[in-house]
């Protein structure tokens, strides 16, 4: 049973399985493109006309300039003219935001970067990003997905050394906290940044509501869903501690942003913030995408974007 | 050394100081740096990389308000916005009260000066920064900014302080001469033993017990001279001499110059310091570490540091309360080695990330319990230099694992794609 997308964002098309939109996929911190390898063919048997586009960047760099890389590499290489969607797990969500907002107004970008950076502590992207976007046409984006993207504030520093512990991370491979992308997630910097701007693409937040990240070895588990209806969760609902091992459910909904941001403060986008849904108490933070419910609510809004 | 000009362009250069401008700006506020960042800012040659940098492995981050309302609005502003904020103490006073009290300790002319961030001005216009030097010109604090006053244990103020207030002076000058050997035309040694002061120290020591805050300020400025000396040798030097120099009675109360003077004899190939509090009712601990052999590899893991033993202990509160970072404050470890100068000082900090290899857990409250060995990843700030240092938020292992957790630390490379 699926959570009803229409009231918010319209009714579905008649057909979107003939469609040949472009779905670009990126991964979270510590994954690579493999990560949604099992997401990708997924999409390409649903949208058999689709291309998908689903990449491995380099995780410890700023989310700023992944997100700069990402609408660069859309703009130079993709075909503008078919209809684009963006889905990210986790920090991959944070990338497609940058992304966005870029595609959606470069000459901002490039005009509020050489006195924004600075004074957020990312002086050193200057040159890299500096006068790249503004000489280029605008790109609509249909459609935005975030899964599992503390989408709405910081981490705690915890719960980036929580991740790479439940990840079973090889102890060569654990993330340096001075990487700039762990310092993007622990501080407010990108999330000032992002809330200079104002977007209309419609958005989607799917958060998972597994448990709390420091129960699992305490025998502490969260409470089913008492009950579920068609329309949704007004009779019953009662996770004690809606969270995906990682993130808060509350750090996922936009609508909970103590910043204002792009999407629903300045923005005309039309948003929905989805947590509770079928079999949403099993859904942590590294297995969102291969869930076959999310899956179903993320064909379900592509359908009507 | 800079002139005002020179002093506010370098430091609005720091990497952190345009984000610190923005918080004073959005809080409508003004802020002051004060004390050791602001003397290592002036007394480091070239131009430093970063504000934490500056940040003596031991000490705190000194800040100034007008009023102590004004504080957590800057705080919170700060502590979101300036990365790695959380890893390092502020600590904060008003510019009367440290008008005051100015005269209470013998300082460098350049440990007058506040750096404000002011806020305060119009709408249109950005934050500002201006020097003040409580009272006297700022200019002329530059000029003299490394001028090591005299003082005396007859001076009126250590009647009042106590005489081991001016041996924690002493050893403060000592060790802004062995860190920066360049500024000063004075060696560290005849700092501490001019005067006669040792008569009346021994005298004071074997009347009176040192109260724990004493001890506590006396074994850390002993640490602060580990972990900050430029020069190895010196710093040994150094040790050995103030060891003999000090009173039986200081040896007997003081466990850093116990181990000091017990294992300073035997060649170490590395020796650190470890300042934290366990848990959150636990003692501040203040702890000299020592080592012998080159290799740090602890069960098959290399670690540029040897891997030291902590604790993390619980909050005690079971369930009741969310996870926070730093529950117990932030845990400083800083190790360097006595045969190579330089072995830390040109590593690339964003390539070491602190693990912690569990030896044993016990639930809160009960007996011991065996848990299944493993290896977890610790939040940490690593800063180079003569030694290397590590802050941590060591508290995590303990809400991760849902028990009082005994580790080893450790500081791994890593992969890098």
């Amino acid at each position: 049973m699926l959570v009803n997308l229409e009231g918010v964002f319209g009714d579905a098309r008649d057909n979107p399985a003939i469609e040949d939109p472009i779905v670009v996929l990126r991964h979270g911190i510590f994954g690579a493109d493999s990560s949604l390898a099992a997401l990708t063919s997924e999409i390409e048997s649903h949208l058999p006309n689709a291309t998908v586009d689903n990449r491995s960047y380099n995780w410890r760099l700023a989310v700023l300039q992944n997100g700069a890389e990402l609408a660069d590499h859309i703009l130079q290489e993709l075909d503008p003219d078919r209809p684009l969607i963006l889905i990210g797990h986790s920090m991959g969500g944070l990338v497609c935001r940058v992304a966005n907002v870029i595609l959606s107004d470069g000459a901002k970008f490039d005009s509020l970067l050489p006195w924004l950076l600075p004074q957020l502590g990312y002086q050193d992207l200057i040159p890299r990003l500096q006068n790249k976007f503004s000489k280029k046409t605008n790109r609509k984006v249909n459609g935005l997905i975030t899964l599992a993207t503390p989408n709405s504030g910081a981490f705690l520093q915890g719960q980036v050394s929580g991740l790479c512990a439940l990840l079973h991370v090889g102890v060569s491979a654990f993330a340096s906290f001075q990487d700039p992308s762990i310092i993007d997630l622990t501080h407010d910097r990108l999330f000032r940044f992002l809330q200079q701007f104002s977007v209309s693409t419609p958005t989607l937040s799917i958060s998972g509501s597994a448990s709390s990240r420091f129960s699992a070895l305490s025998g502490q588990a969260t409470r089913k869903l008492a009950s579920w209806t068609l329309k949704g969760w007004a009779g019953g609902l009662n996770l004690s501690q809606p969270n995906d091992w990682v993130v808060e459910d509350v750090s996922v909904n936009l609508t909970s942003s103590i910043l204002p941001n792009e999407i629903v403060h300045h923005g005309r986008s039309l948003y929905m913030h989805l947590r509770a849904y079928e079999d949403c108490t099993s859904v942590t933070h590294i297995n969102i995408y291969d869930r076959t419910s999310v899956r179903n609510h993320m064909f379900s809004f592509i359908a009507r974007c | 050394m800079r002139d005002v000009n020179a002093f506010t362009k370098d430091w609005q250069a720091l990497p952190e100081i345009g984000v610190l401008l923005a918080c004073a700006k959005r809080c409508g506020l003004r802020i002051g740096i004060r004390g050791g960042v602001v003397r290592n800012f002036m007394l480091t040659d070239g131009s430093p990389r970063s504000l934490f940098h500056l940040v003596d492995p031991f000490s705190d981050i000194d800040c100034v308000v007008d009023d102590e309302s004004h504080w957590p609005e800057l705080f919170g502003s700060i502590s979101s916005s300036i990365s790695f904020s959380g890893f390092h103490r502020w600590e904060v006073d008003t510019r009367d009260s440290i008008m005051q009290c100015l005269d209470q300790y013998a300082k460098l002319p350049i440990e007058r000066l506040i750096v404000w961030h002011d806020g305060k001005t119009k709408t249109e216009e950005p934050a500002r920064i201006e020097l003040d030097g409580l009272g006297e010109d700022p200019e002329s604090i530059l000029g003299s900014a490394a001028a090591i006053p005299e003082f005396d244990i007859a001076d009126k103020h250590y009647a009042v302080m106590g005489p081991l207030n001016y041996i924690v002076d002493k050893l403060r000058f000592g060790r802004y001469i062995l860190q920066f050997p360049n500024q000063f035309k004075i060696a560290a040694r005849d700092i501490v033993e001019a005067g006669n002061w040792q008569e009346s120290l021994s005298r004071k020591l074997i009347r009176e017990k040192l109260s724990p805050v004493d001890r506590f300020r006396f074994e850390t400025a002993l640490l602060d001279i580990i972990a900050n000396a430029e020069s190895s040798n010196d710093l040994l030097e150094f040790l050995l001499m103030f060891s003999e120099l000090m009173p039986s009675s200081l040896h007997d109360q003081s466990s850093v110059l116990n181990i000091v003077s017990q294992r300073m004899t035997s060649g170490p190939s590395s020796i650190g310091a470890l300042v934290y509090s366990a848990g959150p009712n636990s003692r501040t601990t203040a702890e000299v570490l020592s080592r012998r052999g080159g290799a740090t590899k602890r069960d098959g893991i290399e670690s540029l540091i040897p891997w030291t033993p902590m604790w993390s202990i619980r909050n005690g509160f079971g369930e009741c309360c969310r996870h926070q970072d730093f529950q117990n404050g932030v845990a400083v470890l800083s190790w360097r080695s006595m045969r190579n100068n330089k072995a830390f000082i040109d590593i690339q900090e964003a390539d070491y990330a602190l693990a912690a290899q569990i030896t044993g857990a016990r639930p809160y409250g009960r007996g011991p319990k065996d848990v299944k060995r493993q290896i977890l990843p610790l939040p940490g700030f690593v800063r180079r230099g003569p030694s290397v240092t590590v802050r941590m938020d060591h508290a995590f292992l303990s809400a991760f694992l849902h028990n009082d957790v005994n580790f080893f630390l450790g500081l791994v490379r890593i992969e890098k794609e």
